[in-house]
């Protein structure tokens, strides 16, 4: 029995609308404002956390947390889905209804704009809406994947290009291929006038905790062991770790030497070693790297041995191919045995579900977001990989989002500043009521008209 | 043992916590068969470059890639803290309780979703007509696409297509037919509109492919990182000279205890 859907024109919104990017290691949140910047946006920890002595913390009471030695995650979000209600119903009551919340709002009085990663199965994307709509009763509510958020931001000033004529309305960018690298996974989605093109989105299944995994496993093998101290060693991966532009040319670099002439330091070799010393939880003092120096060491060592152990003495710990060894893993998967191409090869796989007619523009309009980003090196090898592999009649392109971890909220609170264009995308409550969630999944997956 | 087929019924049944997936044991790479006379020789012919040849070896790899997807090394249960905030107990529906409930890990969504397309196929198969192939599991090839003849189409060159240089400093010889350089003509408004509502794939036929030239993969000391060009006799395992092959046989040999 066909029922007559609310038309956009009729909906009634509130005035205040909640930007939520849910993604697997930090959600981004916050309201949305009339010209939005990142000082809106609030990056809150996506996880419950238990210490050394026992204690939970939840979301973004980890900021008062000062002691990480051994503390344990748990993620409701796995592999970039939202699986585990539970806690995550936990992390936002602490974040949204508590009393003295950081975003404290009244859901039924608010607009809600979820995102999702992509190719998400239709059980769990069923799961979200129903816990939207009937245990926070949201006014009005909108899913989108988290990529095509971006197209709502200012691209072309990112490639220097300064708008011939400023009547034109810029958003949303007309082609855009995103390269989102996160905690859990890295995906490619091209995008056409802000929506995405399904058949041609690829995700490449290495992320953030898959290198700093990795790096745990490595350190454990050569120096300490520190397989239970994820938080310790994701903070030595973001500060040491760099993309090489030549593997093999570091790889040698790095070689110690056989045994008999193992004295004898390389040339170029001073670049790349590195001391970590690992921090003091104790004596609050922070973790910090500096170049290699063997002398130092030494030095500190005797100190340690002469005065026991009451003064605090420095651990730390040399790295040296493990500096780039690890973002690597993105380049080459291959290298432990995953039977996946890299990052590059991934974008061309992409391009090669979309009709030929696209690649030229696709290919000058790529933005890169997300945490692995911002690894030292990266943008340069990938931009050098691509252009290697795509064909040579098509300009490339590419730059990383001014603020690679919130650009998607950003582009999110750009579309919603625009309160007529929000009309037209937003899901009442009412009409949720009225429908089901079964419509309301054929509607955000663009079956059925909104 | 008698034979067992479950049939599809147009009823759907809410069965909890059922899924019936075509057995792989999970994670696990199933060789076929025959494979008992091909190993050594393919291994000496190949010679480093061979990369893991027996099940045993990819089933290794495949858990220490598990392993390296988890999100904490021990397995550690914190229970979620009970709220005793003391706000006002709202009525929760029936759906919201079941979802809050449910234990189910990503890995049981994803074998739930591949059942429903296995099952969706056998469904679609049985009946005598196939309508409309099913998208889902393989990814829909361009190649009608690129069939349509598009030289009556506009030619609606996107806005951002960067790098055409303005007329004033174009080369007489740009035109040249060899010189040319032919862009290809931007697809028409059907085809966007028919590529853009196309559905979504399933987690698993989104997943990129291994890279096309097969080079062989590259092998690492275990030790210290470097090149890996020396084996293991006994067990296998990658160094890269002497030194670390006396670590690796003092300590981390598989094969230590002969």
């Amino acid at each position: 029995m066909p029922r007559a859907a609310m038309s956009a024109a009729e909906r009634v919104l509130p005035d205040q609308t909640l930007i939520i990017d849910n993604g697997a290691y930090t959600m981004k949140a916050g309201f949305a404002v009339p010209s939005p910047s990142s000082e809106d946006c609030h990056t809150i920890p996506n996880c419950i956390a238990r210490d050394r002595g026992r204690r939970v913390w939840i979301g973004a009471q980890l900021e008062k947390c000062n002691d990480f030695g051994e503390i344990t995650f748990r993620r409701p979000v796995e592999k970039g889905f939202l699986v585990n209600w539970e806690v995550e119903k936990a992390i936002w009551d602490n974040t949204f209804i508590d009393n003295g919340a950081k975003l404290a709002c009244d859901p039924q009085a608010t607009n809600l704009l979820l995102t999702e990663a992509p190719n998400t199965p239709a059980a769990l994307q069923r799961n979200c809406d129903e816990i939207v709509f009937e245990e926070y009763e949201f006014a009005s509510y909108s899913r989108f994947l988290s990529p095509s958020l971006n197209a709502y931001n200012d691209i072309q000033s990112l490639y220097g290009v300064t708008h011939r004529d400023p009547s034109i309305h810029a958003l949303p960018a007309e082609c855009l291929l995103v390269i989102d690298s996160g905690f859990s996974h890295s995906t490619v989605t091209p995008l056409f006038n802000g929506r995405p093109i399904h058949q041609a989105i690829r995700r490449l299944d290495i992320g953030g905790k898959f290198l700093t995994n990795y790096l745990k496993e490595l350190v454990s093998i050569r120096h300490y062991n520190m397989l239970d101290e994820t938080y310790l060693i994701n903070e030595v991966k973001e500060s040491i770790c760099y993309v090489s532009e030549d593997f093999k040319r570091d790889l040698e670099r790095t070689w110690k030497g056989t045994s008999a002439n193992r004295k004898k330091s390389r040339d170029g070799e001073r670049d790349i070693v590195v001391d970590y010393v690992l921090p003091d939880y104790n004596a609050h003092k922070q973790g910090f790297m500096r170049p290699h120096d063997p002398s130092l060491i030494a030095k500190m060592r005797k100190m340690g041995s002469l005065s026991g152990s009451g003064d605090a003495v420095e651990d730390c710990m040399t790295l040296a191919n493990e500096r780039f060894t690890v973002p690597e893993l993105l380049f080459s998967p291959g290298d432990l045995g995953m039977k996946q191409d890299g990052l590059p090869g991934t974008v061309l796989q992409s391009l090669s579900g979309l009709p030929p007619g696209l690649w030229p523009s696709m290919l000058a309009n790529i933005l890169v977001v997300g945490g692995n980003s911002k690894i030292e090196g990266f943008m340069t090898r990938l931009e050098t990989e691509i252009r290697q592999l795509a064909p040579a009649e098509c300009v490339v392109r590419i730059a990383r989002a001014s603020d690679p971890i919130k650009s998607p909220w950003l582009g999110g609170a750009h579309l919603a500043a625009d309160h007529t264009a929000l009309k037209a995308i937003q899901i009442t409550r009412q009409e949720y009521q009225e429908h089901g969630s079964g419509w309301l999944g054929k509607v955000f997956s663009g079956s059925v008209p909104r | 043992m008698p034979h067992v087929e479950v049939l599809p019924n147009s009823t759907s049944v809410r069965a909890p916590g059922y899924a019936f997936v075509p057995d792989a044991g999970s994670g696990t790479f199933q060789a076929p068969a025959q494979q008992t006379s091909g190993k050594k020789r393919a291994a000496r012919s190949l010679g480093l470059a061979g990369g893991d040849t027996t099940v045993r070896q990819q089933n290794a790899v495949l858990k220490h890639l598990a392993e390296l997807d988890k999100d904490s090394h021990r397995d550690v249960q914190i229970p979620v803290p009970k709220d005793n905030a003391g706000r006002a107990s709202k009525k929760t529906t029936l759906n919201v309780r079941r979802i809050l409930m449910s234990q189910k890990t990503f890995a049981n969504h994803l074998a739930d979703e591949e059942a429903a397309i296995a099952q969706q196929h056998t469904g679609t198969s049985t009946a005598t007509s196939r309508t409309k192939p099913i998208p889902n599991l393989k990814r829909a090839s361009t190649s009608e696409l690129q069939a349509i003849p598009d030289c009556g189409a506009l030619q609606n060159a996107p806005r951002s297509v960067g790098g055409l240089p303005p007329p004033a400093t174009r080369d007489p010889l740009d035109d040249d037919p060899l010189l040319k350089s032919y862009v290809p003509v931007a697809p028409s408004e059907e085809i966007m509109e028919a590529l853009l509502s196309a559905p979504p794939l399933s987690y698993n036929a989104a997943r990129s492919g291994p890279p096309p030239t097969g080079k062989p993969q590259r092998q690492f000391c275990e030790i210290c990182g470097y090149w890996g060009t020396i084996k293991c006799m006994k067990c296998g395992a990658r160094v890269c000279g002497l030194e670390c092959k006396g670590v690796h046989d003092d300590g981390r040999c598989l094969k230590f205890y002969a």
